[in-house]
């Protein structure tokens, strides 16, 4: 009742004009940032964050998050319309939402998108305000051969994002673990593969490796294929998910929800791979999953809301031990000290009207970004129209540009056009780009693990299976893949015998 | 008629202007003029946004705006843990126009570590002025029975290899401050490296490990609330003053900070130079700014070029220094 009464409290701070006035300009600037590829919203709250220093400090912070959530709705546009992530945790909607787009379906695709973040952003913004205590104690639980396992097991689900062949996707893991490696040595500094480039030291970027691998390169198969093809069907079916869409998606957006908010409180595991996560366990349960890849909206509903929860999720540590679980946290959480502010076990007493008023101003703009995003739906599947050769020219222009952005760096603009290349050339002979993205992004976070474990154990294999979580984790592993191996309609064979 | 005379006249003027602009590129017609600055100035940050330089460098160009009456815009350049920028710095036109935002890693640790450093921080670069700094913390977690340095020494000492140490991303300060402690002690602990703030400080809080060396700033906030208790700081700090100072507790090499200070290339024009030093000496006394600077948990503690200076050369020496008994070596 308290907390009911607490949050009626801050529903009311949140709804004061100015409030609502800046959190509708967060949201907004949150969309943009999403749909522009390259910018995130760690640069745009650092470059925002000057102009706030005037404003009453809930105003700024409630601005600041909105960016944060904001920029998770429009993300999922540019991965949908032409298949460029306008953020690294909308990497996945790539697989099947452009392909919607491309058979006439980019409506529902963006609606579904939209609605299942908005779902995903009001439940796991009910679940910070109820359970953010307990479940940061949990996060507290886990250490380095912990983590390992987890990410063990996340690197498990790299079978399920492929659709061709399995041998072809181990390449493709490898190769992503070489290029997660490339840049200064996490544990000894040392440098590898850099070749005495400096910009090579801090390793390659996630941002300029996916632009290039989807957007580029779906812009140089276009022009390289020589008959004339129509790349989206002209006639459009429809603005909005229909009811058997609704069916498809509902299942898949509560499971994305609850694996984005659960691996959104770990500190350090970036939005992109419960995304990864989410998509490949809707392939898995699916009936038909042999169809990902083609089109299919659960692909879209689940890391779409996925990547929501985990955005919000973030905030768990932040809010109640002072975490920042990411880049855009340390942002944050800047922020907050600037204001004189200080987020941890304190600030629900210290600072109630804060605390109730940012989650209730979530819930208000979690709204505003649905009603900004729905209408827009219809203007956005318009873009489509642009001949192909124009739009093409635009996209290109908006991937250099944002890969640019990142660093100030001619660098960034050079490794997207390279990847670009790259990912033309393995397409060509039948390989897929996934396998490789998720590789490079748990390579770091796994092999850091590895070795913290390796120092603490002074060398021995068997710290995880003492530790308890980490036993039940590695259990759980090998359990998934016995069972994959002796079961008879193992998807693997599935994949296998449709090829 | 007359009216076409002015024109004329006008035009004649400001081509005049531009033919001398391209001719004063070292600077010398702002020089002359006085006229500094006329158009926005970028303050070259070493690190991507967010990093405690990135924000504490956006609190001074929104003073030095104010002071300049420009625009003064941050630029990150992130990259090379810092080394990026100071590198691409020795290109930039020296002008006024284009200032380095130095800080201890990017300056100097990263570049005592490099194999082939392009600068020397202590030549290189010419100081306008030190505008903050702050300490490093060795915490431990508060249910960590060690009290005082005294303690975690002697238990480690007795117990060789048994305790853990933190530490966030290898090659930075915190880094060389971690090392230097093992080396004034000969104490022998595992270091388990973290690559990020975050988990470092979810590693401490969840106990995983036993002790660690972070920038105060970072640390405060988990000391304030109780989940960890600094044991040392590299400098005395007056939000702090029962925590005692490295030096005072057996750990003499235990006193670089993190600090952040604006330098420019010494060719500079000396007009436009005096007149940056004046303005950033000048902001540094704003106390509104010396707040927000605070609140971030930096010391406002201003030094001029030459004290700046000295502060280069004893940084770079005690680095130096630990960084070669210690054996550190990422290249």
């Amino acid at each position: 009742m308290d907390t009911l009464n607490s949050f009626y409290h801050g529903l009311l701070i949140a709804m004061q004009p100015v409030n609502l006035f800046y959190c509708l300009i967060g949201v907004t600037a949150g969309t943009l940032v999403g749909v522009l590829p390259g910018i995130g919203p760690t640069a745009a709250v650092s470059l925002l964050l000057p102009t706030t220093y005037h404003l009453n400090p809930l105003s700024a912070i409630i601005m600041l998050c909105g960016i944060a959530y904001g920029s998770q709705y429009g993300g999922s546009t540019t991965s949908i319309l032409v298949n460029v992530p306008g953020e690294a945790s909308s990497v996945v909607t790539c697989l099947d939402g452009y392909q919607m787009a491309r058979k006439g379906r980019a409506g529902p695709a963006l609606g579904i998108a939209a609605w299942g973040s908005f779902i995903a952003g009001t439940i796991s913004t009910l679940a910070v305000m109820l359970l953010a205590p307990i479940l940061a104690k949990t996060a507290l639980k886990f250490d380095s051969p912990d983590y390992f396992s987890l990410m063990l097991m996340a690197l498990l689900m790299v079978t399920y994002l492929v659709k061709g062949s399995m041998l072809k996707a181990l390449l493709m893991v490898g190769l992503g673990f070489v290029l997660g490696t490339v840049g200064m040595d996490p544990i000894s500094g040392r440098e590898r593969f850099t070749y005495d480039f400096n910009v090579l030291k801090d390793g390659i970027g996630i941002i300029p490796i996916v632009m290039g691998m989807f957007g580029v390169t779906e812009i140089l198969e276009t022009m390289g294929s020589s008959i004339k093809v129509e790349v989206f069907e002209k006639n459009i079916k429809g603005f909005w998910p229909n009811r058997q869409d609704w069916k498809d998606s509902g299942a898949p957006i509560a499971r994305g929800t609850l694996l984005g908010f659960v691996m959104g409180i770990f500190p350090g595991i970036s939005p992109m791979i419960p995304t990864f996560l989410s998509y490949g366990l809707e392939k898995k349960l699916s009936k038909h999953p042999e169809r990902f890849g083609t089109g299919m909206i659960a692909g879209v509903a689940g890391p779409e809301a996925c990547n929501n929860a985990a955005s919000a999720g973030a905030l768990v540590p932040l809010l109640s031990l002072g975490i920042p679980s990411n880049a855009f946290n340390a942002v944050l959480l800047g922020a907050f000290m600037i204001y004189g502010l200080q987020p941890g076990p304190m600030l629900i007493q210290s600072s109630p009207d804060l605390f109730w008023g940012l989650l209730a101003s979530m819930y208000i703009g979690n709204v505003m970004l649905l009603v900004l995003n729905l209408p827009l739906i219809p203007l956005w599947v318009k873009v489509l129209q642009i001949p192909y050769s124009l739009l093409s020219v635009l996209i290109l222009v908006f991937c250099f540009l944002g890969a640019y952005s990142i660093n100030n760096n001619i660098f960034d603009v050079i490794i997207t056009f390279a990847f670009g290349i790259f990912g033309y050339l393995i397409k060509k002979f039948g390989f897929e780009a996934p396998p490789l993205i998720l590789a490079f992004v748990l390579c770091p976070l796994i092999e850091v693990a590895f070795r913290q474990s390796m120092i603490a154990s002074d060398g021995s294999f068997l710290i995880f299976i003492q530790q308890p979580i980490s036993a039940c984790l590695i259990v759980v592993t090998f359990g998934i893949l016995i069972l994959g191996i002796i079961n008879k309609r193992s998807f693997v064979k599935e994949i296998d015998v449709e090829e | 008629m007359e009216q076409k005379r002015w024109c004329m006249l006008i035009f004649l003027v400001s081509f005049l202007f531009i033919g001398l602009e391209s001719v004063g590129s070292r600077g010398w017609i702002y020089a002359q003029e006085g006229k500094f600055p006329v158009k926005p100035i970028e303050l070259v940050v070493p690190y991507a946004p967010g990093g405690i330089v990135d924000l504490g460098s956006r609190v001074v160009t929104e003073a030095l705006s104010r002071e300049l009456k420009v625009p003064v815009i941050v630029k990150n350049q992130p990259g090379g843990g810092g080394l990026v920028a100071p590198t691409a710095y020795l290109t930039v036109k020296a002008d006024g126009y284009s200032l380095l935002a130095g800080s201890s890693g990017a300056i100097i640790t990263t570049n005592l570590l490099s194999k082939t450093p392009a600068f020397d921080p202590r030549t290189t670069f010419l100081p306008v002025g030190f505008i903050a700094d702050s300490p490093i913390a060795l915490s431990v977690p508060n249910a960590s029975p060690f009290k005082s340095i005294a303690d975690l020494v002697q238990f480690a000492k007795k117990n060789p290899g048994k305790l853990k140490g933190g530490v966030s991303s290898i090659g930075s300060e915190n880094h060389i401050m971690f090392m230097s402690v093992l080396n004034d002690t000969k104490i022998d602990i595992k270091m388990i490296p973290y690559t990020a703030t975050g988990t470092l400080v979810t590693a401490i809080l969840g106990e995983h490990v036993d002790w660690m060396t972070l920038t105060l700033p970072a640390t405060l906030p988990y000391a304030k609330s109780g989940g960890v208790r600094i044991l040392a700081l590299t400098k005395k700090s007056p939000e702090l003053p029962g925590v005692p100072a490295g030096p005072a507790v057996g750990l003499p090499g235990f006193s670089s900070t993190i600090w952040m200070g604006i330098l420019v290339l010494p060719q500079t024009p000396k007009a436009i130079y005096e007149k940056l030093v004046a303005t950033v000496q000048k902001v540094t006394q704003d106390p509104e700014t010396k707040k927000k600077l605070a609140s971030l948990g930096f010391n406002v503690n201003y030094k001029g070029p030459q004290e700046f200076s000295n502060f280069l050369n004893d940084q770079w020496e005690n680095s130096s220094r630990i960084i070669k008994e210690t054996g550190i070596k990422v290249n």
